[in-house]
């Protein structure tokens, strides 16, 4: 007797798998639309519907649109979960930076804390942690950019320019400054010599190699 | 693997040869008038006079009601008929297609609101088949998305097992009841939907497709369902028996099945308690080799 071979994989077998089993019916119906559609273009009939057919259906307009319904909240369904995944994904990530920034924090504080301990017990002299090193950044900005030796003489003569931002903290370089020249008083009787104050005053560091002597210590030294 | 039968080629053929004046390359107008009548013209070309008898017993379910509607508009060379009471025979309905002018018929009964049979016949001397309908999904299920047009004339695919002889008496009841005549004045002029028959496990699987583009993409429509044959006779509701199917098992008879494992679960169980119990206690056997030091002692 004539019997069709079954598959004893219950994968494989179309009898049990159903995607498999519609899958052929789809291709079955796929192989007759195109065969028929060609005999039917030979025999110079209509094919397919037009967009603009308008006749009565075989399914009413309020029931398409009940299905049209469910396939769109369907739609708004996956894109929420996928929004979610994405939200919870982003979080995670981060929280994950907040994490290594407060490390890299802690990690920070000690080696301060070290260094100052060590400098307490007379280990090192050195006092360079003391200093405000600026941040990485701005570190490797200031070294990047290449020094014009004309343009940084003429900064430290007559000073950068622009706003004063870090002028005014309590650094230390206060701690390490020394006291201007003359401490505002000069001696041999200059008080409240306006024009040093007034040099000070044109901005930037004094430097004390630049500070120009007075008129009559300058005709005194002419005359020599 | 598809056979694809257009019953418009065979009869666009037979037409050319009669009518050689008919004009080649006619596209219907794009807007119909319901109130316009059907043209002498059209009426002359109508020749396929099938019309079916879609009706059913009392005693149907819902699911199998709507079943029944959706073939109902699907097809529109069906009549409807009231509900056949179960009092009468079989034989009756030649009598009720004959009143209502019908060559074909598709009756549905349903016997204790579980088991859902389907009757196709040719109705004055034809054959008929009956068949056990099962898994059915109907066109208003949301997850079928397609529509057509009502009365849009469907191609019909075959498996090519149906060829068998057997397939074959059930392929051609198909084309003439689910296929719709060429030129029926309430059919519609675009093939937009595709039916599919296809044989597994010896039973038939029904699907309806509405063809989205020329290049075959699909969309279900519906309804779908599985026909398992089980007898194909020569007269129609009854006569000779010309094919039996060997692998068909009624429902009742699966139903007793599964009633009789159960049972026999229990009686297994039952003798096995009654055999340990005949066997008796488990005890203390000694060693039979002890008999050899059991001497009499002599007194003397």
């Amino acid at each position: 007797m004539k019997g069709t071979v079954k598959n004893f994989n219950l994968d494989e077998d179309p009898i049990h798998n159903d995607f498999k089993r519609e899958m052929i019916f789809y291709r079955q119906a796929q192989q007759a639309v195109l065969d028929g559609y060609e005999r039917l273009e030979k025999l110079e009939r209509p094919t397919l519907r037009p967009d603009d057919y308008f006749a009565e259906m075989a399914k009413s307009d309020v029931h398409m649109q009940k299905v049209r319904k469910r396939l769109m909240n369907k739609k708004a369904g996956q894109e929420m979960s996928e929004k979610v995944k994405k939200i919870r994904e982003i979080k995670k990530f981060g929280k994950r930076v907040q994490i290594e920034r407060e490390q890299q924090k802690h990690k920070e504080k000690r080696e301060m804390l070290e260094k100052v301990k060590q400098f307490r017990k007379g280990k090192t002299d050195n006092i360079d942690f003391l200093s405000n090193k600026p941040l990485r950044e701005q570190r490797n900005r200031v070294d990047g950019r290449k020094t014009n030796l004309r343009r940084a003489m003429k900064d430290r003569k007559y000073g950068k320019g622009g706003m004063r931002r870090n002028e005014k903290r309590n650094n230390s370089n206060d701690f390490d400054d020394e006291p201007r020249h003359g401490g505002g008083f000069q001696k041999g009787g200059n008080k409240f010599k306006a024009g040093k104050g007034g040099k000070g005053g044109k901005g930037g560091k004094i430097h004390a190699a630049k500070i120009r002597p007075g008129k009559r210590r300058r005709q005194q030294m002419k005359g020599r | 693997m598809a056979k694809k039968r257009a019953r418009k080629a065979v009869e666009e053929e037979e037409e050319e040869v009669q009518t050689p004046a008919a004009p080649t390359g006619f596209t219907p107008p794009l807007t119909r008038d319901s109130d316009v009548p059907v043209t002498k013209k059209l009426k002359k070309k109508w020749t396929n006079k099938q019309r079916v008898l879609v009706f059913g017993s009392r005693g149907i379910g819902y699911r199998e009601r709507h079943l029944m509607e959706n073939l109902r508009t699907l097809m529109p060379h069906s009549r409807r008929e009231v509900k056949k009471q179960k009092r009468d025979d079989l034989r009756v309905i030649n009598e009720i297609a004959e009143m209502k002018n019908c060559n074909k018929c598709i009756y549905f009964e349903m016997k204790k609101k579980k088991d859902f049979y389907m009757w196709i016949s040719q109705v004055p001397n034809g054959p008929s088949i009956k068949f056990l309908v099962l898994n059915i999904h109907t066109m208003g299920e949301l997850k079928m998305t397609g529509n057509c047009l009502r009365g849009a004339r469907p191609l019909l695919s075959f498996d090519p097992q149906f060829n068998e002889p057997h397939w074959a008496i059930m392929k051609e009841l198909f084309i003439q009841t689910f296929g719709i005549p060429n030129y029926h004045p309430r059919s519609q002029p675009f093939h937009d939907h595709v039916y599919t028959f296809t044989i597994v496990d010896d039973k038939i699987w029904f699907r309806n497709y509405e063809i989205l583009g020329a290049d075959g993409k699909l969309s279900e429509i519906g309804p779908r369902f599985v026909l398992n044959p089980i007898k194909v006779f020569a007269g129609s509701f009854g006569g000779e028996t010309l094919w039996q199917n060997p692998n068909y098992m009624s429902p009742n008879l699966m139903r007793s099945l599964v009633k009789k494992n159960m049972m026999g679960k229990y009686l297994q169980r039952r003798q096995q308690k009654d055999w340990n119990a005949k066997r008796g206690p488990a005890g203390m056997i000694g060693d039979p080799t002890n008999e050899i030091f059991q001497t009499e002692a002599n007194d003397d």
